[in-house]
This record gives C-alpha cells, structure tokens and sequence, in this order.
C-alpha cells in the first residue's frame, strides 16, 4: 500500500470514506446546489435591528458598535482573539476598543463549516474538483465544529479577506458620502474622514451605503512587513470578564422560569436501567420530576444540589451487557495481537528483516500508555429548553455547535433547534461530544416549556468520558555502527477513536480499517529510514473513546521519542546529537532542536541525582521540542524543575497566546505522564474525582519558558503541538537521572512520585 | 430558614442547613462566578471569603457560614476598577478557560491580606486549586505582581 494512499485515508471522515468518498458524497448532493453555496461568506446583508453584516463575519450597527463572530469555541486556546486579530489586520479596527464586540453566531453559515479540519486541507491548498465537491459536502452540512488546532489554519486567508472586503465597501461608502476621493480618505478606527478631519462617517453610518457597494473580487491582502495586529502580543479580548467573574459559561446560564437537573448514568458501558425505585425521593424539598433516559436517570429539581441528592438517592436497578469491559484485557488482546503480527493495517518499504539482519545493533522496546480523561473544570453541563411550540433552544459549551443541534433535533419532534455555544471552562476534545446535550434535550422534552439545566457531577464526568485510548507499541530499529537508523519498526496498537466517535456522534460509519489517529506522529515520521514497517492493530473495548489534546500525537510522541532516545543510548550516542544525525538536515524538527539546544543550554552541567530529558514532535502543521529538568530522590521522587520548549507554528498572530497554548499543552501532557490513568474494571471506571485522578498544581508544576522560531511560514496549530512532547521528556530525563527507562505511563505505575515544591 | 451575609448584603432563604454555600450562591442568588469544580474540596474553583478566610464553598455548609461574612468573586472589584490581584491577573494575561481563575482569584486575594509578602512556599501552599488549562507560571507572576501593585499603595 502506498504511503500517499494511505495518509490520504486520514481525510475520510465522511462516510468512512477518502476525500474522494466525501467529494462523492457532494455529488450525490447536486452540483447545482453545492455551487450555490457561499464557502467565502464575502457578501453584505441587512441584519438585526438594522445592523448591517459585512461577510459573515462582521456586523455593523447603526450606534457603530461592531460585532465580530467567532465560529469556533472559545475553550481557553484564545480563538476569540487570534480569529479577531486577523480581521483587524485589515479592516483597520482596534480590536480592543469599547465599540468592538467578539461572539459565538447562533446562525451556522456555510462559510463557518470546518472543512479544513474534516478535510485535513487549509484553503491556501484549495485545488482541483475532488476538493471543490468535498469542501462543498461539509459546508452542505455546515459542520462547524471546533478541534484538530485548525482555526487560526482555516482562516489564515479567509478572515483577513473578510476584513478586507469589508473595509473597502466602507471606504467606497466613505467615498461616496463624504466626497471625498477613496485614496485620500484616512481611516481611524471605526470611522473615515478626510485629510483635514474636518468631515468624517463612523462605520455605523456608512454601512447602510456600504451594502449598496459592490465587493472588489481580488484585494491584495499587506504583506508581513506592513503587519500591525498579526505578530503583537494583544491582550486576551476575554480577560476582563473572566478576572471578574462575569465571563458566562454553559453552567452559568440562567434563564427566566429554570430548573436543574442531576444525572445518575447506568455505571457500566452498555448497561441501561432497568427499574427506579423512587422510595419517597418525589417527595422532598424542591423534587420537580423523576426522569427515565434509559441509559441515565435524571432528577429535576429547583436546584442543582438537591437534584444531585435525589438522584443518588433512588434505588436504580441495571440491565447489565452481555459483556463487561476492562482495560487490563484491552491491553493484553492488543499486545497478543502485536505479537502474533495480526495487524490491522501494516505499511512498508524494502526488506525489513534483511535490514535488520544487516544492522551492526538492534533496539528493541516495548511501551505502554493508560487510557485518559478530559476531566474538564466545568463539567460537563448544557441548558435545554423545550417550549411548547416543539422550537427547541439549547445553550451549551460545545465544540460540536452543528452536531448538537442534529442530536437535539433528533431527541423528538423539534420544529426548530438552535444552538447558543457558551464559554466553555475548557474542552480538549471532549467537547466535540453530544452525550451532555442529548441528555439535557431529553430532559427538556419530559418539562416540555421550562428552561432545564444539567450538570453533570465531577465523578459522572470522569466515569463517563469518552477516553483518550491507551495503547501499546513495540519498537524495533537497526542501526549502523556510526549510529545512523538503518531500519525502524513500530508497531502500535490502540482502540480506534474514529470507529468510536463516528457512528457515536455524527451517525457515520466506523472506517474502514485502522484509523490515522492510531499512526498520526509515526507514519509521517521525519526520523524514518528508506526501510520501515509502520503496523496497527485494534480490538473492540466496550470503552468509549475519544478526541484528547493531540489525540494519537499523545501516545505516538511518548512511543518514538523514548525509543530515539533509547536508539541513542544504544549508540553510546547524545541524546540530541543522534536525532541531529537521523533527521533531515533541513527539517523543521532539526531546526527546533538545534535552537533547543542553545536555549536550554543541553550542554550545561546537570548535577548530582538530576536529569535532562528531551523530545522533539511535529502535529497539527507545528514542531515543537522540550527539555525538562528534573532531580530524583532515592525514593523515587520526581522534582519537575524547569522545562524550555522551541515551537515552530509557522507565522505566529500572537506570541502571548502561543507562549500560553505552549505552556498550557506541555502541562497537560506532563500532568498525564505523571498521574494520569483511567482504568476499566468489571465495565466501570475505577476514578471518580480528582484525588484519585491527580493534577499537577502550581507548587508541582514547573516553570515552563517558550521559545518561538521566526517564520514567515503559513501559519499552524498550537492548541495541540505542546501535549506531546511532555511525557517522552519527563520519560528520558528520569532515565538521564536514574539510568531507569519508564516504558509504561503514568510514571507512577514504574513507582515514581511528584514533589511538590 | 437560613440567613446568610454575601457581599455586605443579608439574605433570608429558604434552604436546608447541610446545603452547600457553592448551590446557595449559584442556584438560589445566581452569582455564578464562584464555579463548580468537583464537589470535594478537592479543586478549589469554589472559593470564595470567609471572615476572610478563602474557603471551599462546596463543602462548606449553609449551617456553618451563618452569622460570617461572606465574599464572592463579584465584590472584588468596582465598575471600572479591579482590585489588585484582578489588575495584577489581566497584566500577566493569566487566564485561558478562566474557568478555575476566580477560585485562584479569591485564594490569591486572601493570601496577601494575610501575608503582603508571601514566599514562594506560602503561594504553594495557599494556591493549592487546579488549573487544567496550566496557567500555573502566569500565576505566580501575578502573585508577585499583585503583591507589589498592594504595597504600592494601588487599589486594594
């Protein structure tokens, strides 16, 4: 099978199928149809209380307060910000002003459908006619949807176009009203004058006139060095709000006439509830109904707190599956499948034992990795409101805006569902899920007219995730006797996310064989010799899982940077000077790592009992490398001391944000490596809070300082790219410290502890 | 019956003593920026003052809090001015999610009434709350940095 085919597999998404299945899927739509559907979103329209849109991004109100919206959840990782920068960028706005407002559209556009991140495509890439039928197929769906870091990806180009063309019809509006010739009109702010000052229009008072003007077709966009707004460290536009407390998340909503319901979720997978024996519970303080969902039980009440009693109140009795899962059993069905070469898929080129017969060394090893929680802050809630006229309204922190109103309206007879998106206390994937909404809406049917709120509880939440999956790999490399990888072999294994996710949220068929997620970091790998063998395998768990910040890159990262460095350590080589000889020259990751180096001074004197540990990763169109410090007591205690990461995310829109993501993504990924581990047992998940799911807190956590490598490259994502490097850096500085490789996360399992300062 | 004082203001309810302050707060006075975070005592996006104490308001009974005087995240600041960890907070860009921050906010805020200028081993261990985003660095800058905007004589 050929490596193009192959990683063009990882663009199915719908259907199941390849880009060319989804382009199918466009054509069964109607070209006619499909060609008349506004992907750009540059046109003008009237709006609200006679406001005017400029592109679908911009609305212009008379009292010259400007809108901008946002299609993207805003979950932590600044989209509010960034996506506002580039409008700025060319229509010429501050973008912190008082007139200036950023929001979620209620409205899903066309023009708003994710297709980059279905697609694995960014519209500077935009070609040819399997593109044109399968961007078109998404945006017939609309699917806008929040994930895979490709916000600022997707509308590098198109937001700053938007900006573009909705300066010019002010300025031709200008033009007109002021009589002033367009290329002497000076603009500030919102609003044109001539040169003198002495006649000017604020953007509300032309906009009227500017829908009458006819949007240029081509505007050249400034080029790097004309910058103003693109490359500056903007404040965050959601600071303010979220220091006072103010900033609304989907557990804040309230709405006149509301009630609160608890959910008690059947605690096996599979399993549904059988019988309730209420035992009085209808009866207490504030108790508004008791509600059967057949795989959850939810009290409604006048409060959360005593919805949440009430429900752990009720006898529920369970129809169990026929099978329970566990993860122990997952693990040993996907290793005795490595073992015995039962792959699911397996790719490779020349002679792979031949290669290794020839090889002067062969590295062996065999790595594991637990099966993950979100464990969001706010846990997982959404608002729901059935009114009587079957119009449906549902307020919820999503990534998934499209396929929360699909899996609302499917609940019942809805005439009409709109999706209000929230802040969201953050998101990491889990978000991208519709459970918590589909319960809601269920619940919102049963009190068809009052407005119903569910929050989930902490243990709920974690005992009803859909999990990063643990996975398993076996890494095998032949090297010559300078040191130089020969042949390279993984062979990975790890319940499909895809398989889960796909007929779990949008109603689609599993792919058809192993899914990219499971190879994403290994296949594309920059250090892979001309032999190599990349194999997958997969088993069917009963355990729901999901999206996790960088999803395979999470496992894929830990597997090949612990085994470069064990390859290096089997060379008698440095750690950093092996991977400078294996990788290209000219790569992204040779770049990084050679600025890494400096940064972090690699070379410096580490000290009795401490460690140096690194890793270089590339995900989401971003490379990123990290070294951690830390020192380990006799005892096996960790002291995570300081951490240095390069990141190359291309041409960076806000240093600040980025510098955040960085920190915010290496955190996220050492917190897992160090505690972090979701265990199956007779179908239930052991963890239920976070004193038995740990985190790293602020007197355990390192300082963490980045790095950005100047590019004038497109721009990549950085909501993802910190995660991965985490674990394989903290793997191999306990190894610098020790001499001990940790092979199996969390480092806990291998009998290492964190310190806390 | 209840009567409890929340930011300089008495309020008579209708709730049962072992509810906690978090629900009373949220639910029945829709002050919803004290947060939800796991209902332990555990990840502290609960807190909120008591007698100037930071306190975990979801494991603080209604019963236990009669008679104190209570603050939440939403007296800190004026219309249009912030107090000092809040200013100290937005100069550091500090939040991500945001969604663990006003608890941070409040223990932050409490810790430097009592200790104007607290070493890194007083921040740790007054600042034991949970931050997924991993906005821990930021903070601790903004702690030092609050702590200074106080002693300047800023906004308190």
């Amino acid at each position: 099978m050929s490596e193009t085919r192959s990683l063009t597999r990882r663009i199915f998404l719908i259907g199941g199928a390849s880009i060319a299945g989804v382009a199918i899927a466009g054509m069964g739509i109607g070209t006619g149809y499909l060609a008349s559907l506004d992907l750009k979103g540059l046109g003008a329209q009237k709006s609200d209380g006679g406001s005017v849109d400029l592109t679908a991004w911009i609305n212009v109100a008379p009292d010259n307060n400007i809108t901008i919206y946002v299609p993207f959840l805003e979950m932590g990782q600044g989209t509010y910000t960034g996506m506002a920068q580039l409008v700025a960028e060319e229509l010429g706005i501050d973008v912190e002003a008082a007139n200036i407002t950023v929001t979620h559209p209620t409205e899903e556009l066309s023009a708003y459908a994710n297709w980059t991140m279905f697609l694995n495509r960014r519209p500077e890439e935009e070609a040819g006619p399997v593109t044109w039928f399968s961007q078109r197929a998404v945006a017939a769906m609309r699917m806008v949807a929040t994930g895979g870091s490709t916000a600022i990806v997707g509308n590098w180009t198109p937001l700053r176009q938007a900006g573009a063309t909705a300066r010019e019809m002010l300025k031709a509006a200008a033009a007109q009203k002021l009589g002033v010739p367009p290329g002497e009109l000076v603009q500030k702010h919102t609003a044109f004058s001539n040169p003198d000052g002495t006649k000017s229009a604020t953007f509300g008072e032309l906009a009227e006139l500017a829908l009458e003007q006819t949007p240029p077709l081509e505007i050249a966009l400034r080029k790097p060095a004309e910058f103003k707004v693109i490359g500056k460290s903007l404040p965050r536009l959601d600071v303010e709000e979220k220091v006072r407390g103010a900033a609304q998340y989907g557990i804040d909503v309230r709405l006149p006439n509301m009630i609160y319901a608890a959910l008690q979720q059947a605690p096996v997978f599979g399993a549904k509830i059988k019988s309730i024996a209420e035992g009085g519970v209808r009866e207490r303080h504030g108790i508004i109904d008791i509600v059967n969902l057949e795989t959850a039980v939810a009290v409604v009440a006048d409060n959360t707190w005593r919805a949440k009693q009430a429900v752990e109140a009720l006898d529920i009795t369970y129809e169990w599956p026929d099978e329970f899962a566990d993860s122990a059993k997952v693990k040993a069905d996907l290793k005795r499948r490595i073992e015995a070469e039962d792959y699911t898929r397996s790719d490779s080129r020349r002679d792979i034992p031949l290669h290794f017969e020839q090889a002067a060394k062969t590295v062996e090893a065999f790595y594991e990795t637990p099966y993950l929680a979100h464990a969001t802050m706010e846990p997982m809630n959404t608002t729901a409101w059935w009114k009587e006229d079957d119009t449906v309204e549902v307020w919820s922190p999503t990534q998934s805006q499209t396929a929360t109103r699909w899996a609302a309206a499917a609940v019942g007879p809805a005439s009409e569902v709109k999706v209000h998106v929230t802040y969201a206390g953050g998101g990491f994937g889990r978000r991208a899920e519709t459970d918590f909404a589909i319960y809601a809406t269920k619940v919102a049917l049963a009190m068809k007219g009052r407005p119903v709120q569910v929050v989930w509880s902490r243990e709920e939440d974690m005992r009803h995730d859909d999990y990063r999956p643990g996975a398993i790999a076996k890494m095998s490399a032949g090297l010559n006797a300078s040191g130089k990888l020969q042949v390279l072999k993984a062979e990975i294994g790890s319940p499909s996310v895809f398989a889960s996710y796909l007929p779990r949220v949008l109603g689609m068929p599993a792919p058809a064989d192993q899914d990219e997620a499971t190879l994403e970091g290994v296949l594309k790998s920059p250090y892979k010799p001309k032999a190599w063998q990349v194999s997958a395998v997969d088993v069917d768990t009963g355990i729901p899982v999901g999206f996790w910040r960088s999803v395979g890159h999470s496992n894929n990262g830990f597997f090949m940077e612990c085994f470069a460095d064990e390859c290096a350590a089997s060379a008698g080589v440095d750690p950093a000077a092996f991977r400078l000889a294996n990788l290209p020259p000219a790569s992204p990751e040779a770049a990084v790592l050679k600025l890494l180096m400096e940064k972090a001074q690699w070379a410096g004197p580490r000290g009795n009992g401490k460690g140096r540990g690194l890793a270089v990763h590339s995900s989401f169109r971003s490379t990123v490398g990290a070294v951690l410090d830390v020192s380990v007591d006799e005892d096996k205690t960790v002291t995570l001391e300081r951490a240095v990461l390069v990141c190359d995310c291309g041409t960076v829109i806000n240093p600040s944000l980025v510098e955040a993501q960085m920190q915010g993504g290496f955190i996220f990924g050492l917190t897992a490596a160090a505690f972090g581990e979701i265990t199956v047992e007779q179908g239930k998940v052991t963890q239920g809070n976070f004193d038995e799911y740990e985190m790293l807190k602020l007197g355990s956590a390192p300082a963490v300082e980045v790095h950005l490598v100047p590019s004038a490259n497109l721009p990549g994502g950085v909501g993802e790219p910190g995660t991965p490097p985490a674990a394989p850096a903290l793997a191999n500085a306990i190894f610098a410290a020790t001499g001990e490789r940790v092979r199996t996360l969390p480092i806990s399992t291998s009998g290492y502890s964190i310190a806390e300062a | 019956m209840a009567r409890l004082t929340i930011n300089g203001k008495g309020h008579d309810l209708d709730v049962e003593g072992e509810m906690p302050l978090l629900w009373v707060l949220r639910d029945e006075l829709n002050l919803t920026g004290t947060k939800f975070g796991c209902g332990a005592g555990l990840c502290g996006a609960c807190t909120v003052s008591v007698d100037g104490e930071a306190t975990r308001s979801c494991i603080t009974s209604v019963e236990s809090v009669e008679g104190t005087d209570i603050r939440t995240i939403e007296t800190l600041a004026s219309a249009d001015t912030l107090n000092a960890v809040q200013q100290a907070w937005v100069e550091h860009q500090v939040p991500q999610c945001g969604y663990c921050q006003p608890g941070f906010i409040m223990a932050a805020s409490a810790l430097l009434e009592q200790t104007p200028e607290p070493s890194d081993e007083d921040i740790n261990a007054a600042l034991t709350n949970i931050c997924r985003c991993g906005t821990y660095d930021r903070i601790r800058k903004a702690v030092r940095r609050a702590a200074e905007l106080k002693k300047g004589g800023g906004q308190s």
